[in-house]
């Protein structure tokens, strides 16, 4: 609500309180003082909304033959499971689903009602040789009307991205957000005993489908990011035993040193229009944060302290800096320009703070902190002004957040502790919404550790 | 003279047919907007976008070969075309519980009759010799009934323009009067309630009743938490009831409709706040006897 939209809500008291002492002043005045215009007279508050997922029903899409009804069932279950996990939504089951039918085009709604669906999904598949059409609706059951209807046309091949794309045009449509299902995960998957694992860089589905390697795992890479405008990853890499950060194209597996630094260069991140990379370059016993231009190649130094000054982060709207650093004798969170100098410390809880990531919608910055009271690792978010802290995911080792496009999640590393000879370790990824109430283990075939979000649809 | 007459009721009769042809006389009512866009997904196949994937190891006490690294293929763009219609727009919704108004059939307007002319008397022959005159009778007491009739002209009878400046000045009185003139009250408000949409049946509620009904409806209204600036909405909706006190229809009050147009997070959130009233766990509004037996119109005012 808008200053003004408060203002039109006030004026009901205050015309109140006017027409009052009008009618003891002038009785002539009173009937205008007490009518403004647009404002109603009375209402019925409803307020204390309870936070709830919307019940959704999918049922299987529809097909001509077996072929298409078989993947109508796919298509379906993915949409189920994108929607589902994300927590804002409730899947009403196919058991309660099944039987309803609905005539001439319009579904059954007070079948879908009596269920308990307040959103339904329908669709249909036409799979002809290699391509296929996909159609569905999205229909508001209460009022009984539609809400949205789309038409694809792909190849077979890439029905499970078609189902990510329609559960997102879902998400969007009953939630007025974007959402984040058609995206992929850069991560590092480790492989081999423990304290001789060989990492490779590996990308996947956001939901852990399609995973493969990017790279051979001869050298140790980490920390991969995504551009936000081209297929392509920043990344640290341990080639020929001197650590860079590299960029990765990933149309055709291309590697390339990103500038050439007399120190190491590590933790990349892009700039929100893509045409920067900015990250930390080791100098001495510290580091400093430097930018580096795309086109030109030109380097930037941004910091020029004794401290260490690392995990540098661009606001979405491209005019701060987050960054870690320990220059005032602890490890915490600081903000400056994005052309350097003015840098101003936001984190001020208990214990350390690392690895800060702004969020796609500006309104919070994640992060690990570690040590303090608690003497957990915890991830976390707070406000750019360091306000509105709270811990979201706490356990023996969790770090290295990475917001999804839309702001709404965020996925991290979760390492569980070893024992002797390394036993029961294991390291997972796992995502939680904003809210804290929704974790969710993210399924990987090997350890995994350093995700990375990719934009929507890349 | 024939083939010109010919003509021209050739001439008319296209027109008449083509008048009734394009009026939209017996027409069946446009189906609603299609909503649907058919869209082509265009990606690069499987082999760029969503490669085959090469197994990654699963976890093993001893390290296992490496698989290689992807090999740098061009992408291979598949084009494909959408040559089908788009999906066939569903058949009109189901009418509306809430019975249309029934239209108002304006009565009948009084068919003008021609006037008729009086017969003019015919002309007689010349007449005699006139006697003498009687006096006139005294003027007769005004009519209860008579109307006056003053003449609109002030001086009829003075030169062309004393005349119009007569009429000026008989103006300008006019207009230096106070307007008596009242605006028309306000239409629109709720279907089927016509009059000022202000003054619903909500205000016939004491708190007490309007706190019963928020109570009542509150286990239904739901919002996303995580939504940005969920603290700062809200949202009217005007609540139309039947006889029992069951919603029946919701729809954003004309206050907000602007913002709400405007606004995807507020749509979804008045989306929510429909739902919470028409969903079957609390639309039986608690309603006082004194609202019941007829169709209600109420304003709801939704906050997280």
């Amino acid at each position: 609500m808008t200053h003004d939209d408060a203002s039109a809500f006030a004026l009901p008291r205050r015309g109140l309180i006017g027409a009052v002492g009008a009618a003891l002043l002038a009785p002539g005045l009173a009937h205008a003082q007490a009518a403004a215009p647009g404002a109603p007279s009375a209402v019925i508050d409803v307020n204390r909304a309870r936070a709830a997922p919307i019940p959704i029903a999918i049922p299987v899409f529809a097909g001509a033959d077996g072929a298409s009804s078989a993947l109508g069932g796919d298509m379906a279950g993915v949409i189920t499971a994108d929607l589902g996990n994300s927590g804002l939504f409730r899947p009403v089951s196919q058991a309660a689903a099944a039987g309803i039918n609905g005539a001439a085009g319009q579904p059954n709604f007070p079948a879908w009602s009596a269920v308990g669906a307040q959103a339904l999904v329908t669709g249909s598949i036409a799979a002809s040789g290699p391509s296929m059409r996909v159609e569905f609706r999205l229909w508001d059951v209460l009022p009984g009307t539609q809400l949205q209807g789309t038409a694809y046309t792909s190849t077979t091949a890439n029905w499970r991205r078609i189902a990510h794309i329609i559960a997102d045009v879902i998400y969007e449509r009953l939630l007025g957000e974007k959402g984040y299902f058609d995206t992929r995960i850069a991560y590092v998957a480790a492989t081999g005993p423990r304290g001789h694992e060989r990492r490779r860089l590996a990308i996947m589905d956001q939901d852990g489908a399609n995973p493969r390697s990017l790279t051979d795992g001869s050298w140790m890479a980490l920390t991969p990011r995504f551009s936000p405008v081209h297929d392509q990853l920043a990344f640290m890499s341990y080639a020929n035993n001197r650590p860079r950060v590299y960029l990765l194209d990933l149309a055709n597996g291309r590697q390339s040193a990103l500038g050439e630094f007399d120190g190491m260069t590590f933790a990349p991140r892009f700039s929100p229009d893509g045409g920067r990379v900015i990250m930390a370059v080791a100098h001495g016993s510290g580091s400093d944060i430097v930018v580096v231009d795309l086109a030109s190649r030109a380097a930037q130094r941004l910091t020029h302290s004794d401290s260490i000054d690392v995990s540098p982060c661009y606001s979405p709207d491209g005019s701060q800096i987050v960054f870690n650093s320990d220059r005032g004798g602890d490890q915490q969170l600081y903000i400056m320009g994005a052309g350097g100098g003015g840098a101003r410390r936001t984190s001020f809880g208990s214990g350390h703070y690392a690895t800060p990531v702004w969020s796609p919608r500006g309104d919070l910055i994640a992060f690990t902190r570690f040590g303090g009271a608690s003497g957990s690792f915890n991830v976390g978010v707070m406000q750019p002004d360091g306000g509105g802290e709270r811990i979201l995911a706490q356990g023996w080792n969790v770090q290295a957040p990475t917001f999804a496009p839309n702001g709404r999640v965020l996925m991290f590393e979760s390492q569980s502790r070893a024992g002797e000879g390394g036993a029961g370790y294991s390291s997972h990824l796992a995502t939680v919404d904003i809210t804290g109430f929704n974790q969710r283990p993210v399924r990987t075939p090997t350890n995994a550790s350093d995700p990375a979000w990719s934009p929507l649809g890349g | 003279m024939r083939r010109s007459a010919a003509a021209s009721l050739g001439l008319h009769v296209l027109l008449v047919a083509a008048l009734l042809i394009g009026l939209p006389f017996g027409r069946s009512p446009e189906p609603p907007p299609e909503t649907a866009v058919d869209m082509v997904f265009q990606s690069p196949g499987p082999a760029t976008k969503a490669p085959a994937p090469a197994p990654i190891p699963a976890p093993a006490r001893t390290p296992l070969p490496l698989p290689a690294p992807p090999a740098p293929t061009p992408p291979t763009p598949q084009p494909l075309e959408d040559t089908t219609p788009p999906p066939p727009p569903p058949p009109p919704p189901a009418p509306a519980v809430v019975a249309p108004p029934t239209p108002i059939t304006p009565p009948p307007k009084p068919t003008p009759t021609p006037a008729i002319a009086a017969p003019t008397p015919p002309k007689a022959a010349p007449p005699p010799p006139l006697p003498p005159l009687p006096l006139p009778p005294p003027p007769a007491p005004p009519s209860p009934t008579a109307q006056p009739n003053p003449t609109v002209n002030p001086a009829p009878s003075s030169p062309a323009l004393q005349n119009t400046l007569e009429k000026l000045r008989a103006e300008a009185r006019l207009q230096a009067r106070a307007p008596t003139a009242r605006p028309n009250p306000r239409q629109g408000g709720a279907p089927n309630s016509g009059g000022d949409p202000l003054a619903n049946d909500t205000s016939a509620l004491s708190a007490s009743e309007r706190g019963a009904i928020g109570d009542h409806v509150r286990p239904c209204w739901t919002t996303d938490p995580g939504a940005l600036d969920l603290d700062k909405m809200q949202v009217l909706l005007t609540v139309t009831t039947d006889a029992s006190g069951v919603v029946r229809l919701a729809v954003v009050a004309p206050a907000d409709q602007g913002r709400v147009a405007a606004d995807p997070r507020l749509r979804v959130f008045s989306e929510r706040a429909v739902r919470a009233v028409l969903s079957s766990a609390c639309a039986n509004l608690p309603l006082p006897a004194k609202l019941l037996g007829k169709v209600n119109v109420l304003t709801f005012r939704f906050r997280p």
